[in-house]
C-alpha cells in the first residue's frame, strides 16, 4: 500500500465519474490540500498551539477530518489513514502527545508530496493526450 | 441509468471540500439529478430557502454553520413536507452518528463515496419523500372534503332547525337532551300543538347515519307538523307518515318512532311505538312506572294494508311525566362490551327524586358506564301541565273575510265503513273556519267538535261505558274494547248538521250531532260534580264549558251547540 500512494482502481473510476472534468478535479483538489497542508503547518507553529488547549486540538482535529475525506475520495488512501490518526489526536479520542502529533504532520506533508506527484503525472497524461 | 422525468429531482450538496463537493455533484449530475452547492450550512439554508431542493446531501464538519444545524434548519423550513437529508460522513463513531439523527438527518453515506449505494440512498429516500408527498395530498384532499362536508351538514342543519323549531319543543313542559347534529344520527323530535290545545311530540330514530339518516327527516317533519295543525289525530298522521316513508326510503331504510298525542284538557296521553326501545310513563304519585313497549313496526316498512295504527290510551294527570329515548341510550356498550340496557336505565328512573334532573341523571349514568361522554343519544321528557299555562296555540289567517259565507246550512252523515277508517273533524273545521267570526274560537270549536263526535262514536255507535273509566285498570279496558267494537262495526252512523245565520254585524254556528245508539241521560251526567280524581265525565263538562249553548235531545241521542259572534270591527 505504501508503496502506491494513490489507489489506481479509485482513479480510474473517477476518471469514468468526472469525464471531462477529471483534470480540473485533480487541479482543484492539489490547490486545496496544499493550502490544508499549510494551514496544519502554520496551526502547529503557532506559539500558542499547545497539547493542553481544547480549542487547538479541536482546530486540528477538524482539519484533519476534513483532509481525510477528501483524500479517502481521491483514493489516496495512506494519506487518508494518517489524517485519521491526527484527528484521533486531535478529537481526544486518544491522549494528545505533542511529538506524536508534529511526527504526524510531517509525514502527511511528506505523503501529500508523493499523491501530489502522481497526480499531477495524470494531468500530464490528460494533457498530453489532448 | 437515467431516471425517468418524475425521478428527476434538485439536490443540495452542502460540503466545504471543494474536491469532495465536485465529486459529488459530478456522481448526482450523472444519475440524472440537478446539483445545487454549497459550501456552508448557512449557505445552504440560503439556498434551500431559495430554491426549495427536494433532497439535501449535507457534510456534517463545515464552518460558519455545521450541518448539524444547517440540517435542523432546513427541517424546520420544510415543515410538513418531507425533505430527506443525507449526511455525507467520514464519522465513524456511534455517538456522532447519533447526533445527525438527532438533527434531522434521514440517512448516511460514508466517504469514499461509493457510485452505487448513493444512488440506491437518493433513489430510496426519493421514494419515502414521494410517499410523504401522497399522504400529505390525501390528507389536505380529505381536510379540504372534510370542510365541504361540515358546510353542508351546517346548511341543512340549518334549514332543518327552521323547520324542527318551527313547533313547541321549547314549552316548558318539555325537556330533552339532542346532539346538535342528531340530524346526521338520524335523531328526530318534533313537537305541536293540534289545534284542540293537545301536544304531538315525535321522537325517531332512523336507520343508519350521516345523510342518507337525514333524508327522510324533512318529509317526516312535514307530515307531523302538516297534519297536527289541521287536527288529525294520532292514526291518521301515523298511516299517513308510514305511506309516506314507505314510498321515499329504500327498503333498508326506515324510521323507529315514538309519536305521543298529550291531552290536558281531558288529562289523556296516547302512545304509538314501533320500534323505539321502552318509554315510561312515570307517575308522580310514586305509582310504579308504566312501560310504553313498542307493539308495533316501524315507519316505513309495511304497506298501508298492513299497517297498525293503534294507539295505547293511559290516564295523564297531574305529576306525571313521559320519558321517551333513542337507542343509544340502552345500546351503548361499557368497554368491556356490555350493554347499558333497559335494566340500569330503570334503576335511574326509579332512583330519580328531582324530576328536572332526570335527563342529566341518565346521562351520568350512561358516562359512568361507558367512561366516557357520547353524543347520539336523544331523550325527551314531557310533563303534564294545566292547559292554562302553556300558551294558546295561534293561528294566522292571511285573508280579509270579505268571501266569508254568512247564511249556508250543511248536513253529513258518516256511516259504519267510514267511522272504522276516516276521521272527518280536520276537514269539518276547515270548513266552519270559512266564517271569519268563527276564527277566534277555533279551538274551542275544535275540542268541542271532537268532544261531541267522539261521545257519539264511543257512547253513541259503539255503547261504551263511560263509568268504565273510573280508575286505571277500567280505562285500558275501555280502550280495548273501543278498539275491539271498532274492528267489528257493520252499521250505525253520526250525522252532523251545521247552521249558520247571520245577526246583525255578527252571526250564529248552530251544529247538530246525532248518532244511531242507544242515547243517553244527559241530565244525569252534566248533574255529575266535577270530581278531580274521576277519569270519566270530563268531555261533556268541557262542552258546556266551552260552547255558548248546548242540549241534549231528551232521547240522548242528538246533541246541539251554539257559537255566535259579534260583528268585526
Amino acid at each position: 500500500m505504501s508503496n502506491n500512494p494513490v489507489d489506481f482502481n479509485v482513479l480510474s473510476t473517477l476518471r469514468d465519474v468526472m469525464e471531462a472534468e477529471y483534470p480540473a478535479l485533480l487541479q482543484v483538489f492539489i490547490s486545496d490540500s496544499v493550502s490544508r497542508v499549510n494551514d496544519m503547518s502554520l496551526l502547529l507553529r503557532d506559539p500558542s498551539f499547545t497539547t493542553s488547549s481544547i480549542a487547538s486540538l479541536q482546530r486540528l482535529g477538524l482539519m484533519a477530518h476534513s483532509f481525510k475525506g477528501s483524500t479517502g475520495n481521491m483514493g489516496a488512501t495512506h494519506l487518508s489513514e494518517l489524517c485519521l490518526q491526527l484527528e484521533e489526536q486531535g478529537r481526544g479520542l486518544v491522549t494528545a502527545d505533542d511529538a506524536r502529533i508534529r511526527l504526524l504532520v510531517s509525514e502527511i506533508k511528506e505523503e501529500f508530496c508523493a499523491v501530489r506527484k502522481v497526480f499531477e503525472d495524470e494531468l500530464q497524461l490528460c494533457t498530453a493526450s489532448h | 441509468m437515467m431516471p425517468s422525468a418524475s425521478d428527476r429531482l434538485t439536490v443540495l450538496i452542502a460540503d466545504d471540500n471543494v474536491s469532495d463537493r465536485m465529486l459529488l455533484s459530478a456522481i448526482v449530475s450523472r444519475q440524472g439529478h440537478d446539483v445545487l452547492t454549497a459550501s456552508d450550512g448557512a449557505e445552504a439554508v440560503g439556498l434551500f430557502e431559495r430554491r426549495r431542493p427536494q433532497l439535501v446531501l449535507m457534510d456534517a464538519m463545515m464552518p460558519v454553520m455545521d450541518g448539524f444545524e444547517a440540517a435542523r434548519q432546513i427541517k424546520t423550513l420544510a415543515g410538513d413536507a418531507l425533505v430527506p437529508i443525507i449526511f455525507l460522513t467520514s464519522l465513524t463513531e456511534g455517538e456522532d452518528l447519533a447526533r445527525c439523527l438527532d438533527a434531522g438527518g434521514d440517512d448516511f453515506v460514508a466517504k469514499p463515496y461509493n457510485q452505487v449505494v448513493l444512488a440506491a440512498k437518493i433513489n430510496a429516500m426519493n421514494r419515502l419523500r414521494v410517499l410523504q408527498e401522497t399522504v400529505l395530498h390525501q390528507r389536505d384532499l380529505i381536510t379540504r372534503h372534510h370542510k365541504y362536508l361540515l358546510n353542508e351538514q351546517r346548511v341543512a342543519k340549518a334549514v332543518f332547525d327552521q323547520i324542527a323549531h318551527s313547533g313547541c319543543l321549547s314549552s316548558r313542559n318539555i325537556r330533552y337532551l339532542q346532539s346538535p347534529y342528531a340530524l346526521f344520527n338520524g335523531d328526530l323530535l318534533l313537537a305541536a300543538w293540534s289545534p284542540s290545545g293537545n301536544m304531538h311530540l315525535l321522537l325517531g330514530d332512523f336507520t343508519g347515519h350521516g345523510l342518507p339518516a337525514a333524508v327522510g327527516a324533512m318529509p317526516l317533519a312535514e307530515v307531523f307538523y302538516g297534519m297536527t295543525a289541521k287536527g288529525y289525530g294520532l292514526p291518521e298522521t301515523l298511516r299517513e307518515m308510514n305511506a309516506k316513508l314507505k314510498r321515499i326510503l329504500p327498503v333498508d331504510m326506515f324510521c323507529c318512532a315514538a309519536l305521543l298525542c298529550l291531552n290536558f284538557k281531558q288529562q289523556l296521553v296516547e302512545v304509538w311505538n314501533g320500534g323505539l326501545p321502552d318509554g315510561y310513563l312515570l307517575h308522580g304519585d310514586g305509582r310504579p312506572h308504566t312501560p310504553l313497549i313498542s307493539s308495533n313496526v316501524p315507519l316505513g316498512v309495511l304497506s298501508a294494508g298492513s299497517f297498525d295504527d293503534n294507539t295505547q290510551v293511559y290516564p295523564f294527570g297531574p305529576g306525571d311525566r313521559v320519558f321517551l329515548l333513542s337507542d343509544g341510550v340502552v345500546d351503548s356498550t361499557g368497554q368491556d362490551g356490555e350493554l347499558f340496557g333497559a335494566r340500569r336505565l330503570q334503576n335511574v328512573l326509579v332512583s330519580n327524586r328531582n324530576p328536572a334532573l332526570l335527563i342529566e341523571e341518565v346521562q351520568w349514568a350512561l358516562a359512568r358506564f361507558r367512561g366516557q361522554a357520547r353524543d347520539d343519544v336523544s331523550m325527551v321528557e314531557v310533563a303534564f301541565t294545566e292547559p292554562d299555562l302553556l300558551g294558546p296555540p295561534s293561528v294566522i289567517y292571511t285573508d280579509s273575510g270579505d268571501s266569508s259565507p254568512l247564511d249556508w246550512s250543511a248536513s253529513f252523515e258518516y256511516r259504519a265503513a267510514t267511522l272504522k277508517r276516516f276521521n272527518p273533524l280536520p276537514y269539518l273545521l276547515q270548513l266552519v273556519q270559512e266564517v271569519h267570526g268563527l276564527r277566534m274560537q277555533s279551538s274551542e270549536l275544535y275540542i268541542v267538535l271532537s268532544e261531541l263526535y267522539s261521545n257519539a262514536l264511543e257512547h253513541g255507535v259503539l255503547g261504551l261505558d263511560s263509568a268504565l273509566k273510573r280508575d286505571a285498570a277500567g280505562f285500558g279496558l275501555y280502550y280495548q274494547q273501543r278498539a275491539e267494537r271498532l274492528d267489528r262495526l257493520e252499521d250505525g252512523f253520526i250525522r252532523i248538521d251545521f247552521q249558520v245565520v247571520p245577526n246583525g254585524e255578527g252571526g250564529r254556528l248552530t251544529v247538530r250531532v246525532q248518532d244511531s245508539g242507544a242515547g243517553f241521560d244527559s241530565d244525569r251526567v252534566l248533574a255529575l260534580p266535577p270530581a278531580v280524581t274521576q277519569l270519566s265525565g270530563r268531555g261533556l263538562a268541557l262542552v258546556r264549558q266551552l260552547s255558548d249553548r248546548c242540549q241534549w235531545s231528551d232521547d240522548g241521542r242528538t246533541a246541539s251547540v251554539e257559537f255566535a259572534w259579534e260583528g268585526l270591527a
